[in-house]
Formats: C-alpha cells, structure tokens, sequence
C-alpha cells in the first residue's frame, strides 16, 4: 500500500565557510584541471571546529520551522541521519537536536547510522514509522559533518568532502513527493573501502568506491524503475549521491541517460546523506513530476526509490 | 585472448580521443595520460567487455599496453592449470 506521507520541503544548512580546492590543488600537488573535471569541486563546505551534528541540524531545521508556520508544533518524529554525531554517540545526537530546538516530550528521536545511502534508507525509515504509529508529521534531516575526522594530508579527502545539513519535511496527505517502491544493498565485503580508523581518520579506497558506484548505482537503478513498473523515459531526473562529478557522469552514461543525471555540489564538496536533499532544496526539480533517487557509499551501502509528485491533498 | 587492438580500443573509449593508437606498447599512460578514475573506467571495460578481473592489489601495475597484454596471458594460464 502506498504511503500517504508525503515529502513537503527539503531546507538546507550550508556552513558559509569554504575550502578554496584551487589554492589547495597546489599544496597537495594536484592538478586543477584534474579537480574542475574529475572530482567537479572547486570549493567544500567547511563548519566551524567549534560545530557539531547537532548544531548543524539545529540551523536546517529552525529554517524549516520559519518556512512552515505551525510545523513545529505538528512534528512528532526526528530521524536523524549520521556517523559524526556530537560528543562520542552517546547520547543520540536527536536527542540533543531535540533539546536544542525545545520540541516537547510527546516527539520521537533517534539516530540512523548510515553514510551516503542514509538520506533514501531514512526516508523509508520515517514514513514506515509515521504510518505504523499514527504520526502526521515528521522531520527527516542528514547532518554527517566530516571534517573533524579528515586527515589534514589525505588529497583524497581533504579535496572532495564538505560539511552540510538538511532536513526534509514530512506530512500526511499533503501535496509533496510520494514514495514508491524502494530497493535497497550491502556489500559487508567491502567495508573497508570508506571507514574511519583507529586514529579517528577517514581512509577511502577511491578506485574500489568508483568501481563499486560504476558496477553497483546504474543496476539498482534499473531494478528500481522496473520494480515500479516504469522505464528511464518515464522520469524526469535522476538524483544520484554527488559523491563526485566523474561518478555521477559515468553514472548518467552508464544508465543512458547523461542529461537527466545532473551534478550541482560543485561548491560544496560531497555532503555524504545530504547531497541529494540538497538537489532537492536548490529548486531544480520543482517542475519535475517524477524522479529516481539513489544514495550510494560507506558499507558498502545503497538504496533508491522513484518519487512522484502529488499535486492535491490525497 | 585480449589482443593489442582490444587494449587500445578500451583505451580509445575511456579517453574519447584517438591518441592511444599512436602510444607505444610500453608507454607509461599513468605518468600523465590517465589519471585514476581514467584508469579505473579502463580498467572496467576490461572487465566488462573482455572478462579480464583485475584484483586491486595489480591495478598500478598495469600502466603500459604491454603490461596488460602480459598480464591477461597470465591470468588466462592460471585459468587453464
């Protein structure tokens, strides 16, 4: 059966500081050819060393709440989604969202641990738990900020993850996206590729996480239209994870459909579980009626959905 | 059996241009003509079109036409023993 919860807004929290990646090509000795063309970033989004997750989600969702009046006394649910919470994980990082926002005692909050595939999980997550308890409006927000555990000499990182926040707003019966059918991997062989170490430092196996998003994203996304009795031709745009621009592009040629693929986080860097609400906060789909949705990454991990716009108050 | 031309012809497809075609067998395209994700999208072709798997601990050492050559005439022994 289909849900009736429905994707109203997407609202963005972009930390104002950057990371200029052409001043830094020449310190890491990397061409800047190499990082316009390949990676696609020029700039990533860099919190304050003083921020955290929960301060990041905090600036979303207190946006969201001044773009929708009433919405914060309706939300009963907070599904937060990221690996960097505040302080070492305990306690959740919603929690502390939720002591920060002031939201009463009657909301539900917990955490998803899940990288780049978070945000498509999450909203499977949140809408099955909306319906299964009776609640008419919730908040989904991604804030996995990780520079804290970037280590300062990795080129491999340092260059392509920015720190970003977004919340996605949920309600019953209102006009907004509409989920379909999701599907979703694991590949637990491969975990290795993207984890943080013993010293707290992200290490990434670039040419496996490629391989994998090469072989992995077109094959669920085609599974994924099919099992939503749909073709490519039937969408108007694929949202893929902008893990960067050289994968998003192999991507769109892989699935034939180069055009409908866009990348657009060219000045902020990869923003892990929210790259793709981002897309969907810039107003680029806004007069799409359907879209697939793939978010790929740390686990190995993926999942996607196709989305369709619900014009009236079903 | 991966022949010369079927190297150059992936090499062709990855990098758009024709340019490997004048590429001597043991020129080092990782010195400058590909770089990773170039390498890994050739790599991947190998793989798809010509059954060649490439475990990551032998991908930089395939960095010539010549070295891929010699490295698919092993793999296809090992297969054979």
């Amino acid at each position: 059966m289909t849900s009736r919860v429905r994707i109203v807004d997407c609202v963005a929290h972009v930390p104002a500081g950057r990371l200029d990646l052409l001043e830094m090509a020449e310190r890491f000795d990397t061409d800047a050819k190499f990082l316009r063309q390949k990676t696609g970033y020029t700039a990533v989004a860099r919190m304050d060393a003083s921020e955290t997750a929960s301060g990041l989600a905090e600036a979303a969702v207190r946006r969201a709440f001044e773009a929708h009046p009433g919405l914060v006394g309706r939300v009963k649910l907070l599904v937060l989604i990221t690996q960097n919470p505040d302080g070492y994980g305990l306690p959740h990082a919603s929690a502390i969202l939720h002591g920060r926002l002031g939201l009463g005692d009657d909301v539900a909050a917990f955490d998803v641990s899940l990288g780049c595939s978070g945000w498509v999980y999450g909203l499977s997550i949140a809408t099955s738990f909306m319906d299964a308890n009776h609640i008419d409006s919730g908040l989904l927000i991604t804030a996995d900020p990780y520079s804290p555990v970037l280590d300062p000499d990795d080129r491999n990182t340092q260059l392509l993850f920015g720190d970003a926040a977004a919340v996605t707003v949920l309600e019953r019966g209102a006009p907004g996206w509409s989920a379909g059918r999701f599907l979703f991997g694991t590949d637990g062989t491969a975990w290795r590729s993207l984890m943080v170490d013993e010293e707290r430092r992200l290490r990434m196996n670039g040419h496996g996480i490629f391989v994998f998003s090469a072989k992995r994203v077109p094959a669920c996304i085609a599974e994924t239209l099919s099992a939503n009795g749909i073709a490519m031709v039937d969408v108007d745009r694929v949202l893929v994870h902008q893990g960067s621009r050289y994968i998003v592009e192999t991507i769109g040629k892989r699935l034939g459909a180069p055009d409908k693929t866009p990348f657009v986080a060219n000045d902020v860097g990869n923003t892990v579980s929210s790259s793709i609400p981002l897309i969907l906060s810039s107003g680029l789909c806004d007069g799409d009626g359907r879209i697939v949705v793939c978010g790929f990454g740390v686990g190995l991990s993926w999942a996607a959905t196709v989305l369709t716009r619900i014009d009236d108050q079903q | 059996m991966l022949t010369e031309s079927d190297v150059r012809a992936a090499l062709r497809l990855t990098l758009d241009s024709a340019a490997p075609d004048a590429w001597d067998p043991d020129f080092d395209f990782l010195d400058g003509a590909l770089d990773s994700l170039d390498h890994a999208t050739f790599l991947l072709n190998l793989e798809e079109v010509h059954g060649l798997k490439v475990p990551e601990e032998d991908v930089v050492s395939l960095k010539s036409i010549r070295a891929v050559l010699e490295y698919a005439e092993r793999a296809a022994a090992d297969e054979g023993t």
